[in-house]
């Protein structure tokens, strides 16, 4: 066998023995009477940036927690990092940004970030970098030293958000991140998904919305009522390969495509290369349609939202 | 749990909690400073040869109905510390960031206790230590055993709040601050019944007062506190107003017992026990 071959075998069975970030089957989580997950199951793959999508009460907040171990499943089981839900280990390798984020009001904020570093085990000498470097990601340098008590609501976000990167978590869990920060606040937390990505970290992303979504996330699961209604990779929606035309004056059979799903007189052509596309006008044309507009880039993950959650309710 | 042992201390004090109890103890011991000493100045104007047994013993009850005072305050500390314990902790949020962490519910129960005992149990030594030796130095009066009376005190103390923090993992601070203050009221009340049941032969009484001295032993380490610090022996046989020991609702049961020290203990670590299982069922 020669030394490529061993590598290229080596690394296929060390991908085999890397269980996904995130498995979940058949998630139930009832509270008395209200069904917060109906069979939920997800994968989620290492170093993904994974976007857990869905309205008001679909059950993002509730999966997070089964996963983290807060509240137990009703049914159904699922594995973090390779370890059962709920496990205490595990979370060793975990990041969290609580929806409903609050840190000690009479620390620092650099000391709230110190307390993380131990219970997440650093070795001493490694704290105060971890805490500058943090306070620096989350952009909170200056305000290091003052209470948490004091800051804005979006300041404690970013607080929330540089907790949640200590420890070299392999995993980190963010619950609408972005709830309390400004356009800025938005920018820095897509440029830290960003760095999370590149150093090889899986991110959990649970939002309601679409834009911050689509910008940052690999795969996204659309969810409702506790379900996962749609799991689609991103790069597929904004396929270069897809256009959409609205045409008037030619009858619909005589349009290339398939009409779009928002029920607007759009048509999707899917699989056109894109240099074929001026082809395609000038012969719509010449079969007497007019060509109002033609816009490259599939539906938008909007359009699919909507879609989606219109026929499942 | 030494992190969240210490984050409870550091809690406390940047709160404002402890400079408060200091003010509040200094006021306390002021106002008893001097009234102790009105007290010896009257005694003396009326009587000139007062038997040094009938000042001490005279002083010595004043002491129990102060450190009764001090008991009450220590109670309300120890419940208003324990109660919100772990109940603010989780309804506020804080508890889901810390329980991302490898951090167990037995470490974090056991943490915030002993972080809270720790400046429940300083607060008592110091305050009532305090009180004595204020007392001593205005009256002369040393109680029998005045570091068995601030310790056992302080241990009061720690079971109220103790208790606090077990009802803490599932009831609201308020509802769980109140429990633990009636409990405090009503084992005194059924120890004073209980001492008087003896005397009558109710056994009802006393047996009932016996059995929550194991059920909850506040009101019986408060009567051992007493009784440490009534005046030494040497003035107890020929003291006029001995027979106060057994009817004096403030006054004492028993000397200090080792043996029932150890089963406080053990009440303890039982209790912390089911706090961190009561808290390990509860969903974050
Ligand atoms: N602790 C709880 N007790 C009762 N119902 C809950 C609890 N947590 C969540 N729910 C319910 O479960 C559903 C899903 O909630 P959640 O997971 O917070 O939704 P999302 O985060 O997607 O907005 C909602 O209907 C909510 O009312
Ligand atoms: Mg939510």
């Amino acid at each position: 066998m020669t030394g490529a071959a061993a590598d290229v075998s080596a690394a296929a069975a060390a991908s085999l023995a890397v269980p996904p970030a995130i498995e979940t089957h058949d998630l139930v989580k009832r509270y008395g009477g209200i069904t917060a997950l109906d069979g939920l199951s997800m994968r989620v793959e290492r170093g993904e940036v994974f976007g857990f999508l869905g309205p008001n009460g679909a059950g993002k907040t509730t999966a997070v927690k089964l996963c983290l171990g807060m509240a137990r499943p009703t049914a159904g089981s699922g594995q973090v990092l390779g370890a059962p839900l709920g496990d205490i280990e595990a979370r060793r390798a975990i990041g969290y940004l609580p929806e409903l984020f609050r840190y000690q009001q009479w620390l620092s904020a650099a000391e709230v970030l110190r307390v993380h570093c131990e219970l997440a085990g650093l070795a001493r000498r490694e704290w105060p970098a971890t805490v500058e470097r943090t306070l620096e990601q989350v952009g909170l340098t200056e305000r290091a030293a003052d209470r948490v008590g004091t800051f804005s609501k979006g300041m404690q976000q970013r607080l929330g958000l540089g907790v949640a990167l200590i420890g070299r978590p392999q995993l980190v869990f963010l619950d609408e991140p972005t709830s309390a920060l400004d356009p800025v606040g938005r920018l820095d937390v897509r440029r830290i998904i960003g760095e999370l990505r590149s150093e090889g970290v899986t991110v959990f992303l649970n939002s309601h919305l679409l834009t911050e979504v689509e910008r940052v996330c690999d795969r996204v699961a659309i969810v409702d009522r506790g379900r996962v209604l749609a799991q689609l990779r991103l790069a597929d929606l904004t396929s270069d390969r897809t256009v959409r035309i609205r045409v008037s004056g030619l009858a619909e059979a005589d349009v290339p495509g398939h009409a779009s799903p928002d029920g607007n007189d759009w048509r999707v052509v899917e699989d056109v290369a894109p240099d074929d596309v001026p082809a395609m006008v000038a012969d719509l044309v010449r079969r007497g349609g007019q060509v109002h507009a033609v816009v490259p880039g599939a539906v938008s993950l909007e359009e699919r939202f909507i879609g989606l959650l219109g026929s499942g309710g | 749990m030494l992190t969240i042992m210490r984050l409870s201390i550091i809690e406390q004090m940047r709160r404002r909690v402890l400079r408060v109890l200091a003010v509040l103890t200094v006021i306390i011991v002021l106002i008893t400073a001097w009234g102790f000493d009105q007290l010896i100045i009257s005694s003396r104007r009326f009587m000139d040869d007062v038997p040094l047994e009938v000042i001490e013993s005279s002083l010595s009850q004043v002491l129990v109905f102060v450190m009764f005072m001090f008991s009450f305050v220590l109670a309300m500390v120890a419940a208003s510390l324990g109660a919100p314990a772990i109940s603010g902790e989780v309804e506020s949020g804080q508890a889901l960031a810390l329980f991302a962490r490898p951090l167990s519910p037995t470490r974090f129960v056991v943490g915030r206790w002993m972080g809270l005992a720790a400046v429940v149990g300083a607060y008592a030594l110091v305050s009532g230590g305090l009180e004595l030796l204020t007392v001593a130095v205005v009256t002369g009066f040393v109680p029998r055993s005045p570091i068995g009376a601030m310790g056992y005190l302080a241990a009061q103390g720690v079971v109220i709040l103790t208790l606090s923090v077990v009802l803490s993992t599932r009831l609201p601070a308020v509802a769980s601050g109140a429990i633990g203050i009636v409990l405090f009221g009503i084992t005194w009340v059924v120890g004073i019944m209980g001492s008087a049941g003896r005397l009558l032969g109710s056994t009802a009484l006393s047996d009932l007062s016996r059995v929550l001295r194991f059920v909850f032993p506040s009101d019986a380490l408060w009567r051992v506190a007493a009784d440490n610090a009534a005046p030494p022996p040497r003035s107890l046989f020929d003291d006029p107003f001995a027979f106060q020991a057994t009817t004096n609702p403030f006054a004492s049961g028993g000397p200090s017992d080792p043996g029932y020290l150890l089963y406080v203990c053990v009440w303890i670590v039982a209790m912390l026990a089911l706090a961190a299982f009561s808290l390990s069922r509860r969903e974050l």
